[in-house]
């Protein structure tokens, strides 16, 4: 099983792919996106284009994608709602959100990755953790 | 058309049932390519003729084209055998040339990140299908609507079960990847430079398609004092060889003033020469790249002039003589020096403005 764990931030897209056989996983890559403007069109169908890349490449079995609520003080903002919508409109597979609740629970890191990436590795876990039960 | 195989002749009086409007294309390497047009649907179509002898690999090319769906790909209409050999396939035509083209036109820099990463997205689908390319290079992607469309199947080779390496193709030694030379082999890795060669074609750096560009004074010596054709030729690959291992085959000082850094570094960490060191997927490479997208602003030339816009503002940097350059501002049409900015080189200029 394949899981693609995601986290916006602001006009990044942090992701780490994990996969496993069993209960152990190891990760199969991880990087980082930006979005080079929210109205641009071109820059949308760049990483439209990046984002299918990665979906090509990993073949994820689960979209793992960390929750931000769409409204209130802690609302996400334009450019992670459209490369979001951008993702979830080109992904494969069935999208698990993810709670902060939820991958508060999950205490895995990696050390060789950044530390930017690790609440994507952790959204990614949280999501295979469901998923084996 | 009284050149080509018998078999060729008959599969095109056979073909003008359905297409009329005919026209060669001597660009078309490993057959023969001819443009048409549908007699019924009107649909402007590139019909490739291959040979192969009768085997299960005859039909590769075709079959290797109709597996990968992705825009960035260049889909398979029709294919068909004219005799135990020959057979052709047929492709929509795109009209707005190749990357050559591109590239010869100066795009923006956005525009040329942009065709780099819809490259990547083409190579992704052909790499999912356990399948190489091995040929990628600006000839061989053609442009349709502005988004390119990897077109040249002749080289795709498919790994076989349990291998991540299959034998390097012989084509175009400028792209060849360090590690096919001395181990004839070729891996995912190597599309991966490939697609750095050509980004940093898109962006303004300088490959010479003309071979003797390569040769340093004491090579053009040695090289003069060949005779032989093919010996003239097996020198000059050799020293496009030698500075592809030692990574001297890109000068990045040719890249255009505006190209950051980080597009820099993402040039030289695509075309690493020692594979474990260069980015090793193509999601990898795309995603890089939207990074160093953002990090520079759309500069483009136009008519000598380097442009760049913010907001409602252009700004150009002309040429002003003796070499130098300075800054104007264009607002509602009007020309003005823009303030506190003093003359100098392109790069002088350019990094003076914010």
């Amino acid at each position: 099983m394949v899981v693609l764990g995601v986290e916006f931030s602001a006009s990044d897209m942090n992701y780490v792919a994990i996969r496993s056989d069993g209960d152990s996983y190891e990760i199969m890559t991880s990087n980082r996106m930006t979005l080079g403007g929210t109205r641009d069109r071109n820059a949308l169908v760049a990483f439209q284009d990046a984002v299918k890349a990665v979906l090509n490449d990993v073949d994820p079995d689960i979209l793992a994608i960390k929750g931000k609520p769409e409204s209130g003080k802690m609302q996400a903002g334009a450019a992670s709602l459209k490369m979001e919508a951008i993702l979830l409109a080109n992904t494969p597979c069935a999208a698990d959100f993810v709670s902060g609740q939820r991958i508060n629970q999950t205490d895995d890191e990696a050390p060789s990755l950044y530390a930017y990436l690790q609440p994507a590795l952790k959204t990614a876990v949280a999501a295979f953790r469901r998923e084996i039960g | 058309m009284c050149d080509y195989p018998e078999e060729i002749k008959d599969g095109l009086a056979a073909l003008e049932t359905d297409y009329r409007d005919f026209q060669e294309n001597n660009r078309g390497a490993n057959g023969f390519l001819f443009f048409a047009e549908n007699r019924i649907s009107g649909r402007s179509v590139a019909i490739k003729f291959y040979c192969g002898e009768p085997g299960e690999r005859q039909h590769d090319e075709p079959r290797q084209l109709a597996a990968i769906s992705s825009p960035n790909v260049l889909p398979i209409l029709d294919a068909r055998m004219v005799s135990d050999e020959w057979g052709y396939f047929a492709t929509p035509r795109c009209l707005d040339g190749d990357l050559d083209d591109l590239i010869e036109g100066f795009p923006s820099v956005h525009c040329a990140v942009d065709a780099a990463i819809g490259i990547c997205r083409g190579v992704s689908a052909i790499h999912a299908e356990r399948m190489v390319h091995r040929d990628l290079k600006p000839g061989n992607i053609v442009l349709d609507r502005g988004a390119p469309r990897i077109a040249d199947f002749g080289s795709v080779r498919a790994l076989d079960e349990g291998e991540e390496t299959t034998h390097a193709s012989g084509h175009s030694v400028l792209y060849r990847p360090p590690e096919s030379f001395g181990t004839d082999t070729y891996g995912r890795g190597g599309d991966v430079y490939q697609i750095g060669l050509i980004t940093y074609q898109l962006l303004g750096g300088a490959l010479s398609y003309n071979p003797e560009a390569y040769l340093n004074r004491r090579e053009w010596k040695e090289y003069q004092e060949i005779e032989d054709q093919v010996d003239r030729s097996l020198y000059v690959d050799g020293v496009i060889e030698r500075r592809a291992c030692a990574g001297r085959l890109l000068d990045l000082s040719t890249l255009p003033p505006w190209v950051s850094g980080a597009a820099r570094r993402c040039l030289n960490e695509l075309t690493e020469p020692d594979p474990s060191k260069r980015i090793s997927t193509v999601s990898e490479a795309a995603a890089k790249l939207t990074q160093v997208r953002a990090s520079m602003q759309d500069w483009w030339w136009d008519a000598g002039s380097a442009c760049v816009t913010h907001g409602q503002t252009r700004i150009e940097v002309r040429p002003v003589g003796d070499g130098s350059y300075e800054a104007f501002q264009i607002k509602n049409g009007t020309p003005r020096r823009v303030r506190g900015k003093r003359k100098g080189s392109l790069q002088q200029v350019v990094q003076q403005l914010p």
